[in-house]
């Protein structure tokens, strides 16, 4: 028989059982779709401690680098106790307010022909806040400036954004020039159309967009990459304390926020211990909810917390997967049962036992993919609107994924194939 | 050529043991119009799912033009049964969820013929059988009659050598059961080797020979 006979066959059997493939493949969907889920959580987790491993430079008096991947995706609460944590950290270590305030919004999207008027301006607004002449805070300075739209860029933004080695390529940075050469994700373009000018106040690096990536790099993580609409108000902005020189010499701490709790993650060196306690204190004294932990502590912690909340929903997965599975196998064999006569025909008309099968694996395999399809693209879409959204992850799963998809099709197809494979024809009739 | 050689057939249930062929020995020649007669239970159709490869035997063997079917292997005897044997039965044995167009249909998607093909094979044959009109019908919508030319149709429409037809006037009156025996006629007429199986003296008439079947054994 030919595939487009057992394909035809097939689809005839899925249209009088209808009632029967839809339960089904209901069934399966809620158990794919959690499934999914719990594997993406799990792949999440992955992702999140390698997130952890961002660093805090600091010294005994300074912080002076942050680097985040996960900071994009807090929410605003989060992101408002971040800044007050920095800030607080920032009072700690002899910052004036002003200025690290301003340290958030390092980078400044900055028109070409107002350029240099803004420095100027911005220049002489810290000089006032440093004086005490200022009234206004210098978000709102920003925000009543024209160059209220800040985009917060640094000169590690390739790494911030998660790039690969190949992308990284694309983007030449040449520092010969007044002007440095960046590269825009292509969401960005409307924003930082090719020939705008950026300027770093802190390094005195000035940019220029000549490039605008291609568009599959909107979907890499990243302020700057993101396809999201960009965020531009204070509280909830992508910030970087840059930059290269102030890491000479650095000592290293990891940092953390996650579930609306902040920690700062001491390593064993004196001076991180040195900072922890400073952190705590000051913490305090501000009112604010800090928590010193070692990094293998928050790890700890952390995996205990994703497997409490994974691990039901595991459970739950599998049982209502192999219900699922159990279903269609059982309502295989019933329907062989009570299809025994139509069986026997088919086998009088000369289609083999081999092609029934064949039939009733295609029957199942579309059974699977109907289920299976739009349970990974609803989970992928539940996926991209929630923190971590590393679509890499998804795409990752997919092998594991196909591998489960394989096996439970085996289970649900070949057994009732088992049950049938050593009786004549005329048993069916 | 067609041979049963002390062909034995047990039916062994748990507590039971029945044995419904007994040392029967038939040559069927190519071409030949055979009926099978005999009482229920005697081992009719029993007789008829061994020539057409449906069940197999318990002892003795069973020739076909040459080629030992008790022998061969399922793939094998699926493609013998495939190729060689069209079926016929009492009670029609057509699809009800399948129209009477799609039932024709089924044993040429079986030989994985082309669907403009097919469709040029099932149409032949419904005009020959006078049931071009009921194409779209659903078996249980068209009369017995019908329901049997449809079942008939299928068995030619496949061009197997050997049809058998299992009580095939069974389901039908009089008058259609005559009509169904002129279209029995006729496929002799192209050919074909077909062993009918039938408790009618009547009908067993049409056949060129007539064997009859006694408790398993041929009794003439």
């Amino acid at each position: 028989m030919r595939l487009s006979g057992i394909l035809r066959l097939a689809a005839d059997r899925i249209y009088m059982n209808r009632k029967k493939f839809l339960q089904t493949v209901f069934m399966l969907f809620l158990s794919f779709f959690m499934l999914i889920g719990v594997l993406l959580g799990f792949y999440q987790y992955n992702y999140t401690l390698i997130c952890a491993n961002e660093v805090i430079q600091c010294d005994k008096n300074r912080l002076f680098k942050v680097e985040f991947k996960y900071f994009e995706s807090m929410d605003e609460s989060n992101a408002s106790r971040f800044f007050q944590f920095m800030n607080a950290l920032n009072q700690m270590a002899g910052i004036r307010a002003g200025k690290y305030e301003a340290a958030a919004m390092n980078y400044q999207l900055i028109t070409t022909q107002a350029e240099e008027e803004s420095i100027v301006s911005q220049l002489e607004y810290e000089q006032q806040a440093e004086r005490g002449e200022t009234t206004i805070s210098m978000a709102e300075f920003y925000k009543n400036s024209n160059e209220a739209d800040v985009l917060f860029l640094d000169d590690a933004f390739v790494d911030i954004c998660g790039l690969s080695d190949t992308e990284k390529k694309r983007i030449s940075l040449k520092e010969d020039k007044e002007y440095t050469d960046m590269a825009v994700g292509y969401e960005r373009q409307k924003e930082l159309p090719v020939g705008t000018g950026l300027y770093d106040m802190f390094t005195g690096r000035k940019y220029r967009v000549t490039q605008v990536l291609k568009k599959e790099s909107a979907f890499l993580p990243g302020s700057l990459f993101s396809s999201r609409e960009p965020k531009l108000s204070l509280d909830n902005s992508l910030v970087t304390l840059p930059n290269d020189r102030w890491m000479k010499d650095g000592y290293s701490s990891a940092y953390q926020v996650y579930q609306n709790n902040i920690y700062y993650i001491a390593d064993e060196k004196e001076e991180c211990k040195y900072l922890a306690e400073q952190v705590e204190k000051t913490a305090k004294d501000l009112g604010q909810w800090v928590e010193v932990k070692s990094f293998p502590g928050l790890v700890e912690e952390y995996r205990k917390i994703q497997q409490s909340e994974q691990v039901p929903m595991l459970v739950f997965g599998l049982v209502l997967l192999f219900l699922s599975v159990m279903n269609i196998f059982l309502s295989t064999l019933i329907s062989l049962l009570s299809q025994k006569k139509e069986l026997g025909i088919m086998l009088a008309c000369g289609i083999t036992k081999k092609e029934i099968y064949r039939i009733l694996f295609v029957e199942n395999l579309l059974r699977f993919l109907t289920a299976f399809c739009p349970a990974y693209a609803l989970m992928c879409f539940y996926h991209s609107r929630g923190i971590n959204n590393n679509m890499s992850v998804v795409i990752r799963i997919l092998p594991l994924l196909a591998a489960i998809l394989v096996i439970l099709l085996l289970i649900a197809a070949i057994l009732p194939v088992l049950f049938y494979r050593k009786k004549y024809p005329a048993a069916f009739r | 050529m067609i041979r049963l050689k002390n062909a034995g057939k047990i039916y062994r249930g748990e507590t039971f043991e029945t044995k419904a062929l007994d040392y029967v020995n038939l040559e069927i020649k190519t071409n030949e119009f055979l009926a099978v007669m005999g009482s229920s239970g005697s081992g009719k159709t029993t007789l008829l799912n061994i020539l057409g490869g449906m069940d197999f035997l318990t002892e003795g063997e069973y020739e076909y033009d040459g080629v030992k079917i008790n022998e061969l292997s399922e793939n094998r005897l699926e493609k013998f049964r495939k190729e060689k044997v069209a079926f016929i039965f009492q009670q029609f044995a057509l699809m009800d969820r399948y129209t009477v167009f799609e039932n024709i249909e089924m044993p040429l998607l079986a030989l994985g013929i082309k669907k403009k093909e097919r469709k040029c094979i099932v149409e032949e044959h419904m005009e020959k059988l006078g049931i071009a009109a009921l194409r779209d019908k659903y078996p249980p919508y068209i009369s017995g009659g019908q329901q049997q030319r449809t079942a008939i149709a299928r068995a030619l429409a496949k061009g197997s050598e050997l049809i058998l037809a299992d009580e095939p006037t069974g389901a039908l009156d009089k008058k259609c059961g005559e009509e169904l025996m002129e279209l029995f006629l006729d496929m002799h007429g192209m050919k074909k080797t077909i062993v009918m199986v039938t408790h009618d003296e009547k009908i067993a008439g049409y056949a060129e020979r007539v064997v009859r079947v006694c408790d398993g054994k041929v009794c003439s």
